[in-house]
């Protein structure tokens, strides 16, 4: 039987499926007698130090993995559990009204979210998930639910499941996961990118995907088309085998690119280097033959959660993605976030035009702690390696001379506290503002480094969102306009000795390849995956040709 | 018993990892310890009563500990939120 989803994860698995049943759970308010309490009290307490424990192990693998964010999701909920008052209410309640212990945790809990509800704190009332995620881990502790650990899977699977939550994928045995399909989900959801990050196949948004699907029974997972085929018969299963041994033989061919260096045929070496929203995909990168970090989004460390993260988890975070570069360098760009995003505890309004909105450098510069407190997590983990700074959406010199001012206020409140930090860290900017790109010649001298930011730069300059399909024909990145500006901020960059990146999708387009080359981009920065097919490209190409080709289209 | 008034300092307020370490740091003295904000009251050694105080920056809170270790106590709540739980 075959059914249709999206496609959130090229490549083809085929195997057995491993089901993750949707949570279920019938409650009923059970009576016990009074002589039953003292057994129910203690099988509570059985049960809290089980469901606490096998949290403390959750914890320590997932700090041991660098997932501190989650980490601390997870201690939240050990303490929780640990909770003295909680104890004290189970109790009485298993005491006072006669009921036993899963219906006395189901009703407490329920007391504790109806607390938190209350409250008007947006921040607070995310805790409620985790709340729920506590309770349903202590009522299968007490009812003797089996949770299927994905850390111990015996055999390859492919996993299928409702859903698939950050702590399930951080507990997979990965080398044991073929592919996941789930019934919800897109492109873009948790599922999704770590498919992709995972570098194995998925299928998302299939919806009846458990009711159609036998546990231990064959299936193909085709991550190209968005397919999911249950119990193939032959013609099919030598038909994806196929397709699947093509796909193995690409990646084979892509993974011994990876030691050859990005040169064209007359010589040009381009710098590769690979863009991430977590510091944990540094290796990825460096795996796909990425020679640096060209992009480290930082606002994935501000989102999914209630309150900002603090100095000292922003310092782990950088210094965590420098050392995983191994010396590499790594451009770390400011917070870049804005009113289309859900950050509870920023004071970001709904505009009616996000997009030329208050946001990014603008709202930064509008918060000073804010923003210290990042630059100077930043300086703190540049003398770990080589660590650099660039601003997003400047749009003239004001900004660059304001955000220098504080950087350099941050400097010295770390020089008053005596904090180890790096001083003359290569300080860039984003361009990818039409404005920034027409003044380029006034802002070179002011920075170390530019980075075009196609996506935004092309969106601007022809006036049409990309995401908007009545208007998204006209989002093209070969529009001359397009190329005159890049050409002349690539001119205006080397005329003053400052190098000039790329870290929009043009840099990962391979058909790209010949215009940058041509338009003298230095370090071209893209997904890790994308990395192996823009290197192949570049070696096909001769510099000197793509010179003259860009010559013709600008003249 | 002791009490002193303290001014919740930290740009995102009592929230889950400042509670962590109240929690933390009340459950290491033997007096008892109570948060009080306006009529609400928080046993400080409870994650679940802290989190529900809701307490956002600028909150004033009354501290309160009673017991042998009552002084020590009470110091080390205060050091907690005077250091803006090491946020800045």
């Amino acid at each position: 039987m075959l059914m249709q989803g999206i496609a959130a994860s090229p490549g083809i698995a085929i195997g057995r499926a491993l089901l993750l049943p949707r949570e279920e759970r019938q409650l009923v308010r059970t009576p016990i007698t009074k002589a039953a309490a003292p057994g129910e009290e203690e099988r509570f307490e059985t049960a809290i130090q089980q469901a606490k424990s096998q949290l403390k192990e959750l914890m320590n693998r997932l700090e041991a993995e660098g997932s501190q964010q989650e980490a601390g999701i997870v201690e939240g909920q050990w303490f929780l559990l640990d909770d003295p008052q909680l104890k004290m209410d189970v109790q009485n309640k298993i005491n006072d009204e006669l009921v036993d212990a899963v219906w006395a945790v189901h009703e407490v809990f329920g007391d504790y979210a109806k607390a938190l509800e209350a409250i008007e704190d947006e921040y607070i009332k995310e805790r409620l998930a985790d709340l729920r995620d506590a309770e349903n881990r202590l009522l299968n502790v007490l009812t003797g639910v089996r949770n299927i650990d994905l850390s111990q899977l015996a055999e390859p699977v492919i996993i299928l499941a409702h859903d698939l939550t950050p702590s399930m994928t951080a507990q997979m045995n990965r080398s044991m996961v073929l592919g996941f399909a789930t019934e919800v989900g897109s492109r873009t959801s948790h599922t999704a990118i770590m498919a992709r990050t995972f570098g194995i196949p998925a299928v998302v948004g299939v919806e009846e995907l458990l009711a159609g699907h036998k546990a231990g029974k064959q299936l193909v997972l085709d991550g190209d088309r968005g397919i999911v085929l249950s119990q193939p018969d032959e013609r099919q299963l030598q038909e994806y085998e196929q397709k699947r041994k093509e796909h193995a033989a690409l990646a084979e061919q892509l993974n011994a690119l990876r030691e050859v260096r990005a040169v064209t045929i007359d010589g040009k070496h381009v710098d590769l280097y690979g863009n991430i929203g977590k510091q944990e995909e540094v290796h990825f990168v460096l795996e796909q033959g990425g020679e640096g970090i060209g992009l480290f989004r930082t606002e994935f460390l501000f989102m999914d959660r209630s309150e900002m993260p603090s100095e000292e988890e922003q310092y782990e975070a950088y210094r965590q993605a420098v050392l995983s570069a191994k010396g590499k360098p790594v451009i770390i760009r400011t917070l870049d976030i804005g009113g289309d995003k859900e950050i509870p505890y920023l004071p970001l309004e709904k505009e009616f035009n996000p997009f030329l909105g208050w946001r990014a450098i603008r709202y930064c510069l509008a918060d000073p702690a804010l923003f210290k407190i990042q630059l100077r997590a930043l300086l703190r983990a540049a003398v770990d390696g080589d660590l650099r700074i660039m601003f997003p959406m400047i749009s003239g010199v004001r900004e660059i001379e304001q955000a220098k001012e504080l950087l350099a206020e941050a400097e010295q409140e770390l020089e008053a506290q005596g904090r180890a930090y790096k001083r003359g860290v290569p300080v860039g900017i984003m361009i990818e503002i039409p404005a920034a790109a027409l003044i380029s010649d006034k802002l070179a001298p002011l920075v170390d480094f530019f980075s075009i930011g196609t996506n935004d730069l092309i969106q601007y300059t022809v006036a049409a969102d990309r995401m908007n399909e009545k208007v998204s024909y006209l989002y093209d990145a070969e529009h001359l306009a397009v190329l005159r500006l890049i050409d002349m901020v690539s001119r205006n960059a080397k005329a003053h000795g400052k190098l000039v990146g790329m870290c929009g999708e043009m840099a990962g387009d391979p058909n790209m390849a010949k215009l940058l080359i041509g338009l003298g981009i230095d370090e071209w920065s893209m997904s890790a995956s994308q990395i192996p097919y823009v290197k192949q490209e570049i070696l096909k190409l001769s510099e000197a040709e793509c010179r003259d080709f860009v010559k013709q289209l600008l003249s | 018993m002791l009490t002193k008034q303290v001014v919740v300092l930290n740009h995102t307020g009592l929230h889950t990892r400042p509670a962590k370490e109240i929690v933390k740091t009340a459950g290491s003295f033997q007096s008892d310890i109570l948060l009080q904000k306006d009529t609400k009251t928080a046993n400080a050694k409870s994650f679940i009563s802290v989190l529900s105080l809701g307490a956002p920056k600028g909150t004033e809170i009354l501290v309160s500990a009673a017991g042998e270790d009552e002084e020590r106590a009470l110091q080390s709540i205060v050091a907690l939120f005077e250091n803006k739980f090491g946020e800045e």
